[in-house]
């Protein structure tokens, strides 16, 4: 697959995709500070891989995204994709979001594996 | 293609020495079911309850559903047992309608689903008012996540087809038939009528967010033309439990309410001309070939006036219902949408995140936010500790009292967007 | 019977009109102006216990203390409703009304109004309570109050309401949940034909979509750009000379400004929308005049265009922004104006 940038919150996932691309890994970032890093990508002209609310998981209830976007950047942004950012805001903004260091361990490990495996097959392509 | 269903009518299921269908009373030999369901070796205990319309009796979280149904010549489900893949809606298929095989377990700490038996929830959904077997699974210890999501999904089509194979013997039926000749038939059959496609929208992104079609994941699939007949067969089986009230379960897909309405108006006002199994996958580049996939399917194929798309999933689906929508009407077929709707627990927030103007008919199968208090049950099958990981449920959803708020978005089926029930949603 | 808490202002209420208008409320246990309407044609069911009177610019300018007589006359007679004016087109009194059936609402007390369409306290409280429609002018009294006491009857004997349409009511804009006869796939189809044969059908959920605006291209040379500063904040000279409105305007204005800032004190925001304590303290808050002034003597903008264009974006509509703004570019153009900073709230 061509170069891409990782920008993820899941532990799991930012080991188990190392090799894909560059990963920034905000460890203490929650489910909307990712996409808020994801946004000003787009912003400078990196293209969305995924969507960002992929999943069928709401934002109240995993702490985790994982989003891949072009390593390399447009001249300008694409106004579709800033446009699917701005509807995520809407979106997440309607939800109290979690608590990642509240939730059991076991719970927090799913919620790892799930969003890992959401991106696998992207993130394999 | 022509597919005879045999309908058979089951007012009440009970567990006996053997196998039997008598004055709509299915019994059967629990002992015998769990050996068979014993026969895959990663399941170490199998529980098998019965909870009844009308039980004080709460399920959750649950896995799936699934009608009981059996070929009277080859495989129900094809492409899920053993190594061939028969041909499906073809020949005969016996139902015990008014029943249902219900999976239950967490598979994930997070799992979700509720169905209750009785009660202000038991409005909501349609399972509540069938008999249903619910299978309780306990996994060997070193199975992982995968593997314990297939070992449930095949263990609920199992027994599905055990129990629909006691109905073999069974005379006392209705018969339906469904005529589905090829394409070129089909077009010329009603030339007077409009033509209406139906495109499926199922989830594609992974583990419990998965369908089947012939066994095959639907990730490794791009649209499809598939008859109402496959459907009724089991050619679409649900890997699907996150999102409960949105999610499309094997019961949904063999009784697909679309087909269904599609077919009591065939040949009256309209000619339904075909069906695109439409997958909702993870990357815009997937979505983008799909939805180009899904409306040239319907126009260059299908030669549709008109189109009927239903949902499945939260969030990023929105997008491809949209954009089909749009690419739909922007090739004059008109077309109509079925959704839920995320408008807040007050109803007061934007329903959708994704929005183009060509979405001007839709039919909404209810706010799934909104919330309703249920009554504490006497019987619980599952975990009740669960559904404070329940979608639309939290940690503060269990009442001292023992009663249960939950968002309608938990209950199973509870705003099933192929538009199986009577929810819906107005503007005040 | 079910007990009604009746609210109206001085003119309707018979103090008189205009030099009355800054009447205190009272109250009285009778049926004063519209009162006796109403409580004629809800005599089966309940009974206008007391008629509140008050006067418009009384209840704009002390509004807490309005509330504060209000709530004890809610906590003295115990209403299970409350219904205020109809207003009509009157901007002071149909803000009185709506902020009498919020508070109302407030303590768990049933409450409804009725006002014409452009009266800007229908967006301010359509949410909060329930607002009949009503004609422009007092003359569709005949009208209103048949239909207001209809409508109130259903509240009081708990009778099942219909569509906002079929009520004549502005909706609240909230979604809510209904069992409908036919699943949503029957429906689905039903509505698929209807829409084939080019009939009318009511689609179940209206998206609002707008249209999608091309931005322009970027000024080459800041530096020699002509600025123009524009905003929907509602700001505007302190007194309202040209009564702007509070929510769905329906013009704009162009006032002069000059100095190195809006000063405080001078100007004010007439926004009905959000608090504007601060941007009353600081009007450079709303419409940042001052960063302007600074960024042009820094030599990075060429130089500012020395008027204020204003209107309210307070639920005005599409279609008259859309309308504004074209008026607003034709004599920002004219006047040589390169690009504009526009401000909201």
């Amino acid at each position: 697959m061509e170069p891409c940038i990782i920008i993820t919150n899941n532990p799991m996932a930012a080991e188990k995709y190392a090799d894909r691309g560059e990963v920034i890994y905000l460890a203490d970032a929650n489910y909307r500070e990712v996409l808020v890093a994801v946004r000003d990508k787009v912003y400078l002209g990196h293209q969305l891989i995924n969507h960002p609310l992929y999943g069928s998981l709401r934002p109240h209830e995993t702490p985790y995204r994982t989003v891949a976007l072009t390593a390399k950047a447009a001249p300008q942004p694409d106004a579709d994709m800033c446009m699917i950012m701005s509807d995520a805001f809407t979106v997440v903004d309607r939800f109290v979001l979690p608590v990642a260091a509240v939730m059991s361990e076991k719970i927090r490990k799913d919620y790892q594996m799930i969003d890992c495996d959401l991106l696998k097959r992207t993130l394999s392509e | 293609m022509d597919l005879e269903l045999r309908n058979i009518q089951i007012r009440d299921v009970v567990m006996g020495d053997c196998n039997s269908i008598k004055d709509g009373v299915l019994t059967f030999n629990a002992e015998a079911l769990k050996k068979v369901l014993l026969e895959d070796a990663r399941i170490t205990a199998v529980r098998i309850d019965l909870a009844k319309p009308g039980d004080s009796c709460r399920i959750l979280p649950v896995k799936d559903v699934i009608e009981p149904r059996a070929k009277l010549e080859g495989d129900i489900f094809p492409g899920v047992f053993g190594n061939e893949v028969p041909e499906g809606g073809k020949g005969v298929t016996y139902v015990l309608k008014g029943c249902a095989v219900v999976t239950t377990g967490p598979i994930v700490g997070f799992q979700e689903g509720l169905i209750d038996m009785s009660g202000p929830a038991a409005e909501y959904t349609s399972f509540s008012k069938l008999n249903n077997v619910v299978l309780h699974l306990t996994k060997r210890e070193d199975v992982d996540p995968h593997d314990h999501e297939q070992t449930i999904r095949m263990a609920g089509l199992k027994a599905a087809k055990w129990l629909g194979e006691i109905a073999l013997e069974c005379a006392d039926y209705e018969s339906e038939v469904y005529n589905w000749p090829p394409l070129g038939v089909r077009a010329n059959q009603y030339p007077e009528l409009p033509k209406v496609a139906y495109v499926c929208n199922c989830m594609a992104q992974g583990l419990l967010h998965d369908t089947y079609f012939y066994g095959r994941d639907a990730k490794a699939l791009v649209p499809t033309l598939v008859s109402p007949t496959e459907y009724f067969d089991g050619a679409i089986i649900s890997g699907n439990c996150v999102s409960p009230g949105s999610k499309t379960t094997t019961y949904h897909h063999l009784n697909n309410a679309v087909i269904k309405a599609l077919w009591a108006r065939h040949g009256k006002d309209l000619n339904f001309i075909g069906i695109v199994l439409n997958p909702l996958m993870v990357t815009l580049k997937e979505k983008q070939r799909d939805i180009m996939l899904t409306c040239h399917l319907v126009t260059e194929e299908l030669g549709a006036e008109a189109a009927i798309i239903s949902q499945e999933g939260f969030g990023n689906p929105t997008t491809d219902l949209m954009h089909v929508c749009r690419g739909l009407e922007k090739a004059g077929v008109k077309t109509v949408i079925i959704t839920n709707e995320d408008a807040g627990p007050d109803g007061m927030s934007e329903s959708l995140p994704d929005v183009v103007s060509e979405a001007n008919a839709i039919v909404s199968t209810g706010n799934s936010n909104a919330t309703v208090m249920l009554p504490k049950m006497d019987r619980i099958l599952g975990e009740l500790k669960e559904v404070e990981r329940v979608t639309g449920g939290n940690v503060e959803s269990i009442q001292a009292d023992g009663r249960l708020l939950l968002e309608i978005h938990g209950i199973m089926g509870g705003h099933n967007l192929q538009g199986t029930n009577t929810l819906s949603a107005t503007t005040i | 019977m079910k007990k009604i808490l009746f609210y109206t202002n001085q003119f309707f209420g018979g103090l008189g009109s205009e030099d009355t208008a800054y009447a205190a409320p009272e109250v009285r246990e009778e049926m004063v102006g519209p009162a006796m309407g109403f409580g004629a044609a809800l005599k089966d069911v309940g009974e206008i216990v007391a008629t509140i009177i008050c006067g418009d610019n009384f209840y704009a300018e002390n509004m807490d203390e309005g509330r504060a007589f209000l709530r004890q006359q809610i906590e003295k007679y115990q209403p299970d409703l409350v219904i205020a004016g109809p207003a009509f087109n009157a901007g002071r009194f149909g803000i009185a009304c709506g902020d009498v059936c919020k508070t109302a609402k407030e303590m768990g007390v049933e409450a409804m109004t009725g006002l014409y369409e452009e009266n800007p306290a229908v967006e301010m409280f359509r949410k909060d309570c329930y607002i009949l429609q009503v004609a422009k002018s007092a003359a569709g009294m005949r009208k209103a109050v048949p239909l207001m006491a209809g409508f109130a009857k259903k509240l009081l004997t708990g009778e099942k309401l219909g569509s906002p349409k079929a009520e004549q009511y502005y909706a609240k804009g909230q979604r809510v949940n209904i069992f409908r006869e036919k699943n949503g796939a029957e429906r689905a189809v039903d509505m698929l034909l209807k829409k084939i044969k080019g009939e009318e059908y009511e689609t179940e959920l209206e998206l609002s979509t707008y249209e999608k605006v091309d931005p322009s291209t970027p000024i080459a040379d800041l530096s020699k750009a002509k600025i123009a500063l524009c905003t929907t904040g509602g700001m505007v000279p302190m007194g309202n000379p040209d009564h702007m409105v509070a929510a769905t305007a329906k013009f704009w204005k162009a006032y002069p400004i000059a100095g190195d800032k809006m000063e405080g004190g001078e100007w004010e925001s007439v926004h009905a929308g959000f608090d504007p304590v601060y941007a009353n303290e600081d009007p450079n808050r709303v419409t940042p005049y001052d960063m302007l002034k600074m960024l042009e003597k820094e030599g990075i903008i060429g130089d500012v265009y020395p008027e204020l264009i204003t209107t309210t974006g307070n639920s005005t509509s599409v279609a008259d922004a859309t309308r504004m703004g074209q008026e607003i570019a034709e004599r920002l153009i004219s006047a040589g104006v390169n690009g504009v900073l526009l401000t909201s709230t």
